[in-house]
């Protein structure tokens, strides 16, 4: 579901804090042109998941341990499922581990070289 | 959404605008027709000429019977033209249903026969200024100055037999869009009589019926007539037309 | 309550059965996509339930109403198609003019924002505007009329890809201010999943599916595998389609449910891959033949 992939990564950024509201479904729904329901449905996964709880009347707000919750959940489906495949590709072309992880190495020191 | 609730009337008042403002071109056509009916009129309708040594006389009749008979003709057709799928499609883009649609259609017709009506018989006077100023003899002035109730009771009658015609058209055209037979037998009635008349026949008895309006003397009487008979003809219009599918 | 009902709704041309025994409800305040290959029935479907047409047996309410002659349903209904008919005589501006008069809800301010957004010119006229203009102009019909029913079918024809999108961003905008019922024919899917909630599948007349737009994502899987495996695992299941890939191997499509039980069976010899919701609807109709 991007809508729910996207909401996360607003959260994992800090753009939307602890206790603070959620993008109401009729916001997300202007912003991406989806159908408003299709947005309910992003929504709902992260409250399904705990990551926002519904006060009533006012809306879905963000749980206290929203962010632990989402790196919790990608360290161990997204990532965990990526660094299997790097390494099932690294198996196919031959890459020993210690080429692998020095590719990995490489990749974050580029990452954070572009972040300053 | 809530739901809004139109009742016939209003309905019926809104296309019969809609009609009004988005048809003014056959208002158009109609000043057309009427010129040319004018225009065949100027050579006066009847001549006769008579001559010795000393005079010669020619007289000419003058008279609009012609640019009436052509009003009738273009109402005839406009109200023909009204029941074609094209109009009717024009009435289903907005808020319609059948009756709405032929009452709306009744009254645009009912308003084009009174300004048929008003102008054909104003024509009249157009007539008798053109020929005053043209004419080089004597005006013999038979009806030459109308007198008010004569105008009145010529825009009458020419009314009522509009308002027939429209809805003697309409109810054709009802009949020509239901099944294409009744083009094919409505074009071969037409056409029969006219060989009839041609050959000097007598007409079978049905075609009295004309009569039945030709002959009446009461204007009151012949109002109601005309009313009931277009009421009729309207009421068969809607009847044929109540389940005919569109768009 | 419902907006729309059928029941049975069968609907021949002498020979030629253009609706066969439908029966579906479309609840309210949806976008609702009618979705089929050309000669589904589409077109027919929609001018029933506007009231355009008979049906020939069966029932169909609209607003608890059969719209067929009914001023009730017909007042709160617009049908937009390529076809839309309008006096030749009345400019751009004098068919707007006359339809706010028509309809109660009519949104002026709406209707003359997409005008401009759209650059028309308010001295043109309806038979001038090229093909693709038409549609645009009459669309804007059709959201500014605000009506509880708006139907479009097949409304973007001849639009540019980018007029097209911006349609879908009015509609969407529209329908969050005044939500409402709206049906959507298109024989694609795939430029109007977004905006829809609901789909209703036809083909040859008949209903394929009616579900919501996030379950049709889900509804059906893949399954690639060798072909003596893949047909070992499948047998009994209805498969939606099936290509050959080479000549040992072949690529199926069935329902998730099925084909993840499948997959739990056959371990690693076979790979699951997701299905695209506009590739099932053809699946679902010109696939089989």
């Amino acid at each position: 579901m991007q809508i729910a992939e996207w909401l996360e990564n607003e959260i994992l950024c800090g753009n939307i804090k602890e206790n603070e509201k959620m993008y109401s479904q009729y916001q997300l729904s202007e912003m991406f042109n989806i159908n408003p329901a299709t947005a309910a449905k992003g929504i709902n996964i992260l409250a399904d998941q705990g990551i926002l709880y519904k006060k009533r009347g006012l809306g879905m707000f963000l749980s206290a341990s929203a962010r632990e919750k989402i790196q919790y959940k990608r360290k161990n489906r997204t990532l965990k499922k990526l660094v299997e495949e790097a390494a099932a590709e690294a198996g196919r072309l031959g890459v020993g581990e210690d080429e692998l992880i020095a590719m990995l190495r490489e990749a974050k020191k580029g990452l954070d070289e572009r972040e300053k | 959404m809530s739901l809004t609730e139109a009742g016939l009337f209003e309905v019926v008042k809104s296309q019969y605008l809609y009609k009004m403002k988005s048809r003014l071109g056959l208002f158009l056509s109609m000043a057309g027709m009427q010129v040319m009916g004018l225009l065949f009129s100027l050579g006066g309708v009847m001549s006769f000429s008579m001559g010795s040594q000393y005079i010669d006389l020619s007289v000419r009749y003058f008279s609009s019977d012609l640019v009436i008979t052509f009003t009738f003709i273009w109402l005839f057709v406009v109200a023909v033209l009204t029941t074609t799928k094209e109009y009717q499609n024009i009435d289903f883009t907005f808020i319609a249903n059948r009756l709405s649609s032929n009452l709306s259609n009744a009254a645009f017709l009912a308003t084009a026969a009174l300004f048929g009506a008003f102008t054909a018989m104003l024509s009249g006077f157009l007539l008798r200024i053109i020929v005053y100023f043209k004419s080089g003899g004597y005006l013999l002035s038979q009806n030459f100055i109308a007198v008010p109730a004569d105008v009145f009771t010529g825009i009458a009658v020419t009314l009522a037999y509009l308002l027939l015609i429209g809805s003697l058209g309409y109810f054709c055209g009802v009949l020509a869009q239901r099944s294409k037979v009744f083009i094919v037998l409505l074009g071969g009635l037409l056409f029969g009589l006219l060989v009839l008349a041609g050959r000097g026949y007598r007409l079978p008895a049905i075609f009295k019926a004309f009569e039945f309006f030709r002959l009446e003397t009461s204007l009151a009487l012949l109002a109601l007539k005309v009313i009931l008979a277009a009421a009729l003809f309207y009421a068969c219009s809607i009847v044929l037309s109540d389940r005919l599918e569109v768009r | 309550m419902d907006v729309i009902s059928c029941t049975g709704l069968t609907k021949k041309f002498g020979r030629v059965t253009a609706v066969d025994d439908l029966s579906f409800t479309v609840a309210q305040n949806r976008i609702t996509g009618l979705i089929g290959p050309n000669g589904a029935g589409k077109t027919t479907l929609l001018k029933i339930i506007a009231g355009f047409m008979r049906a020939s047996s069966g029932q169909v309410t609209v607003f608890s109403k059969n719209p067929f002659n009914s001023l009730k349903a017909a007042s709160n209904m617009v049908f937009i198609d390529e076809s839309m008919k309008f006096p030749p005589s009345l400019s751009l501006a004098d068919i707007m003019l006359s339809a706010s008069v028509f309809y109660k809800n009519w949104d002026m301010e709406l209707a003359r924002g997409l005008f401009d957004y759209f650059s028309f010119k308010a001295g043109q006229y309806h038979s001038g505007l090229s093909k693709g203009m038409k549609s645009t102009f009459n669309v804007i019909i059709g959201l500014a009329a605000r009506c509880a029913l708006t139907i479009f079918d097949e409304p973007t024809s001849g639009m540019d890809a980018g007029v097209r999108k911006d349609f879908y961003r009015a509609l969407l905008r529209d329908y969050l201010q005044k939500p409402r019922n709206i049906i959507f024919s298109s024989h694609l899917l795939n430029e109007v999943d977004d905006v829809l909630e609901d789909i209703l599948l036809l083909d040859g007349g008949k209903k394929r599916l009616q579900l919501p737009v996030s379950e049709l994502k889900e509804f059906a899987a893949a399954l690639r595998g060798r072909n003596e495996v893949i047909a070992e695992l499948t047998a009994g299941q209805e498969i939606y389609y099936r290509k050959r890939m080479g000549e040992e191997h072949c690529y199926a499509v069935l329902r998730r449910d099925a084909a993840e039980g499948v997959l739990k069976k056959s371990g690693a010899a076979v790979e699951i891959l997701p299905v695209k919701a506009d590739d099932l609807c053809v699946y679902l109709t010109d696939g089989k033949r």
